[in-house]
């Protein structure tokens, strides 16, 4: 689910930027609405969040959305 | 029981990474548990619906076929909601669905589309060759029987079932 069209794919920095903040994943799961294994997806980058959930993990990091999740073609 | 089988299931399938523990979440849990409560179902009644015919079905009689009906029904009935009661007891509440959830079981719904689709029509495609070649097609399942044919749809319906819970577990594995 993490694939997207034309052989790109959404890749994140997730992981990192919560360690820096010092979160589990349990944390930020809470935070932003969603399931630990769901965080624990998208930092592995096997799942592409929708907009919706990106939007709501950058702002939990007060950073900018193109710092947290980037296009590779 | 159920709560005792979920606990087995998340010992089962607990896995230890470096900083974080990452268990199954609820939807899986409940995919397992389905599957595994399904299958165990559909097998125990067909083996002693088969085992009444000399380990075949073409000779169902309508009573046996209602009666194994009514059987899996219920069944199925008191498995599924006890897989949902023993899930949301611990925090009495209903698990908490998040949207990669809700597209894994979309995944899972889709998968049983297909293949309920894909059955019922090999289905329809038997029947009217055991109607039209009488004897000519291998091992014949009397489908041109209502109880037969009853039973192969149903068990359709389980087939679909236990695809949409193994879709669901591929992709939450995956």
């Amino acid at each position: 689910m993490s694939r997207a069209g034309g052989g790109g794919r959404v890749v994140n920095r997730v992981r990192e930027l919560r360690e820096v903040a010092g979160m589990t994943q349990a944390e930020l799961a809470e935070r932003v609405a969603a399931t630990r294994q769901t965080i624990n997806a998208v930092e592995a980058e096997k799942y592409a969040p929708s907009l919706e959930l990106a939007f709501r993990i950058a702002r939990t990091f007060r950073t900018p959305f193109e710092d947290v999740f980037q296009f590779k073609a | 029981m159920f709560d005792i089988a979920a606990d087995a299931m998340y010992r089962i399938f607990y896995i230890a990474s470096e900083r974080v523990e990452v268990i199954m979440s609820d939807q899986e849990k409940q995919a397992w548990l389905s599957l595994i409560g399904s299958g165990l179902i559909w097998v125990c009644v067909t083996a002693k619906l088969a085992s009444h015919h000399g380990w075949a079905l073409s000779g169902l009689s309508a009573a046996d076929a209602l009666t194994a009906y009514v059987t899996l029904v219920a069944l199925m009935i008191v498995v599924q909601v006890g897989i949902s009661v023993g899930l949301a007891a611990p925090r009495r509440a209903a698990p908490f669905k998040d949207e990669r959830d809700a597209a894994i079981a979309a995944i899972g719904s889709r998968t049983q589309g297909l293949i309920t689709l894909v059955l019922v029509n090999l289905l329809i495609l038997r029947t009217f060759a055991e109607s039209l070649w009488p004897g000519q097609a291998n091992g014949s399942l009397g489908l041109s029987a209502m109880p037969v044919m009853s039973y192969a749809l149903v068990s359709t319906l389980f087939a679909a079932h236990l695809g949409k819970e193994i879709a669901i577990i591929w992709r939450y594995r995956s």
